[in-house]
């Protein structure tokens, strides 16, 4: 079971009752539909530690991440992370988060040269040091130096997600939200990004918020998961503490058993 | 404002990696203003001087011996033929000539303007009036009189119309529209790839959860585009420059060809202004481009792909014809001064009168204040939509 330094106390998020509805309306005659893609979640991550969310698609867990990522805003509750208050902190707040997304989203006709330091200059980084720390970043994850000056849709979808965890890396955040950041994989690649994220913790003490499909991996990474489902934190605690309150012999039959959905693995989040 | 050229810089490099939109952008304008201003004009031209060297067969029926003589002296065969009407519509005669009762019936293909039918009844048009003045200065001799009795003045004909004008060509009413088309497709591609082509890579998220304030992410876009449109709008002129000056030397037999004698004009379009002038056109593009570049940014973002944004931006081209359509009548209406104030009406009339040496300060004045305040006003709705969840992450 991964546990935490006793140092690791003070809390890096602090999401409390977060409340968010999508607006839609079907033909110009319609009436607006509400759609509750959050209803009410709350939860706490340390410091240093890994949190994962773990729910079928539609149950929220893109909502979350953009809302903690300041890209949507909430219809209510509240958000506190590493002690600044969202939406009012964003500015702020925006300059100690990495976030990594499912889709490795790339301006595919540029280098992961020219991508890193695109976003390395967004976020005020000197580019020879920007340079220089994403080539190390990337050296770890295994890719070779020769390719960092080719095209990136020349690139496999797994050096493409090891360049997008290099992006979320380079202003070395202590707050990292990956938004199932192994998803479509091969097998090698995640045991690429698992051990990286693992040493990460263990070297810089960055605390992740982690959402995943993949029971293995939420086991491995995380210190604690929360279930989310339509749109609620059903159940939260350790593997084995859910393992056990659910008297189930693995994750994924624990989280059967505690929300009555089961995980699809090969459909899109939303 | 660092950040601005950032994000610039890097939409520009994307167009540069991609060729196929440099060269639509970049050197398709500039081939194509010289090609739309003297290309038709050339075929026709050369399709003119060969009908005119070359001999056309011409129906006859019951036609004198002399007019045959007058057509085979004017390059026209005559052939008998049983029906005029029908051998003309079945092309086996480019013309035919009836004549019946002191009266000529000339048959052709009228239709469709210039055809070579056309330029043949000309010819024979031609043939019969050469007969006709001989015939009347034969009867005028027979009574003793000469043909000066049948011009008791002469008429002489000058194009009065600004030098710029009759530097520009007939064509020049074009010159504006090509303008403003070429500044809206030059900004196309670069505005689709930096709004719905983002979204559509899912790099919007990570570009909008970085540290840079929405303004400065919108003006950075909105550079980007602007360089490419003004890009664009420079080619064109560059092209007509250019090609205006080689088409007009190197082929002026061929336009010469089709030259009306009793009232020559400068035939194609080209531009040939004052410093001034030009100056004038770069401020009107500008400010033009400042419009476009918001309505295009707007739409981009609003669509789901790159699919809904050209289907969006593409009808912007159609609706830039109907105001063509005004302007080649221009002249025949009286122009009130309110009409500057239209948006994108005002920008081809400015352009128009630029092009032609008659602008006015007031028209140009109030063109460019009102092109400056609806692309302001544009600007700040891009602005709100990029603000707008329902509009970014509306998928």
């Amino acid at each position: 079971m991964l546990t935490l330094k006793p140092t690791q106390t003070q809390l890096a998020i602090e999401v409390s009752d977060l409340k968010k509805v999508f607006r839609k309306r079907d033909g110009l005659r319609a009436p607006v539909r509400e759609e509750w893609a959050l209803k009410g979640v709350s939860f706490y991550v340390r410091e240093g530690e890994t949190y994962g969310l773990l729910g079928p698609n539609g149950s929220g867990k893109s909502t979350l991440i953009r809302i903690l990522s300041t890209l949507l805003t909430a219809d209510g509750g509240t958000v506190r992370m590493l002690g600044y208050r969202l939406p009012e902190d964003e500015a702020r707040l925006r300059r100690k988060m990495g976030r990594v997304s499912v889709d490795a989203a790339f301006y595919k006709k540029l280098s992961p040269r020219e991508n890193l330091l695109y976003a390395a200059q967004l976020y005020g980084l000197e580019p020879r040091q920007a340079e220089k720390r994403a080539m190390q970043i990337l050296e770890q994850l295994g890719l070779e130096s020769r390719r960092f000056s080719d095209p990136i849709e020349e690139m496999s979808r797994g050096m493409q997600q090891k360049i997008s965890i290099a992006r979320a890396l380079l202003i070395n955040p202590p707050l990292l939200l990956l938004d199932e950041p192994t998803t479509g994989l091969d097998p090698k690649s995640r045991r690429d990004v698992q051990a990286f994220l693992e040493d990460l913790r263990a070297r810089e003490g960055t605390t992740i918020l982690l959402t995943t499909h993949d029971m293995a991996e939420a086991e491995r990474l995380a210190h604690r998961i929360g279930f989310l489902a339509h749109g609620r934190l059903v159940a939260e605690g350790t593997a084995d503490e859910l393992k056990r309150r659910a008297g189930a012999p693995d994750l994924e039959e624990a989280f059967i058993a505690l929300t009555g959905e089961e995980l699809d693995e090969e459909a899109d989040s939303p | 404002m660092n950040e601005i050229l950032i994000i610039a810089r890097k939409e520009l490099l994307s167009v540069v990696r991609e060729r196929r939109v440099l060269l639509t952008t970049l050197l398709l304008p500039m081939l194509m203003m010289p090609l739309a201003m003297f290309g038709p004009l050339l075929l026709l031209g050369n399709a003119a001087r060969q009908t005119q060297e070359n001999v056309q067969q011409v129906g006859v029926v019951g036609v004198p011996a002399p007019v045959l003589a007058h057509l085979r002296k004017a390059k026209v065969e005559p052939v008998a033929v049983a029906n005029p009407q029908e051998a003309v519509q079945k092309r086996e005669v480019a013309a035919a000539l009836v004549y019946a009762e002191g009266q000529y019936t000339l048959y052709g293909r009228l239709s469709r303007g210039t055809t070579q039918s056309a330029l043949v009844v000309e010819k024979v048009q031609g043939a019969l009036q050469a007969y006709k003045e001989e015939l009347v200065a034969e009867r005028l001799r027979a009574r003793g009189l000469g043909t000066e009795l049948l011009e008791p003045f002469r008429l002489e004909t000058k194009d009065a119309s600004p030098q710029e004008e009759q530097a520009a060509g007939v064509f020049a009413f074009l010159i504006p529209y090509f303008l403003v088309m070429f500044i809206q497709l030059g900004g196309m591609s670069v505005a689709v790839d930096a709004t719905a082509g983002e979204k559509e890579k899912g790099t919007l998220e990570a570009l909008l959860a970085a540290p840079v304030p929405l303004t400065q992410v919108l003006l950075g876009k909105g550079l980007a585009v602007f360089v490419m449109s003004l890009l664009a709008a420079m080619a064109a002129i560059t092209g007509l420059l250019l090609g205006s000056s080689v088409f007009r030397n190197l082929f002026a037999v061929q336009l010469q060809a089709l030259q009306r004698e009793d009232r020559p004009v400068q035939l194609g379009g080209a531009l040939a202004l004052e410093p001034l002038g030009y100056l004038a056109v770069a401020l009107t593009s500008v400010l033009f481009a400042l419009l476009i570049i918001a309505i295009l940014i707007s739409l981009g973002l609003y669509a789901r792909s790159y699919k809904e944004a050209q289907s969006y931006m593409s009808p912007l081209s159609l609706v830039m014809i109907i105001p063509l359509l005004f302007l080649q009548f221009s002249d025949f209406l009286k122009l009130q001064d309110w009409y500057f104030a239209l948006p994108l009406i005002n920008v081809l009339l400015a352009l128009d009168a630029i092009v032609r040496g008659s602008a006015t300060a007031t028209q140009l004045g109030l063109t460019w204040l009102s092109t400056l305040a609806f692309g302001g006003l544009a600007l700040y709705l891009a602005y709100r939509n990029f603000q707008r969840e329902d509009v970014v992450f509306r998928n």
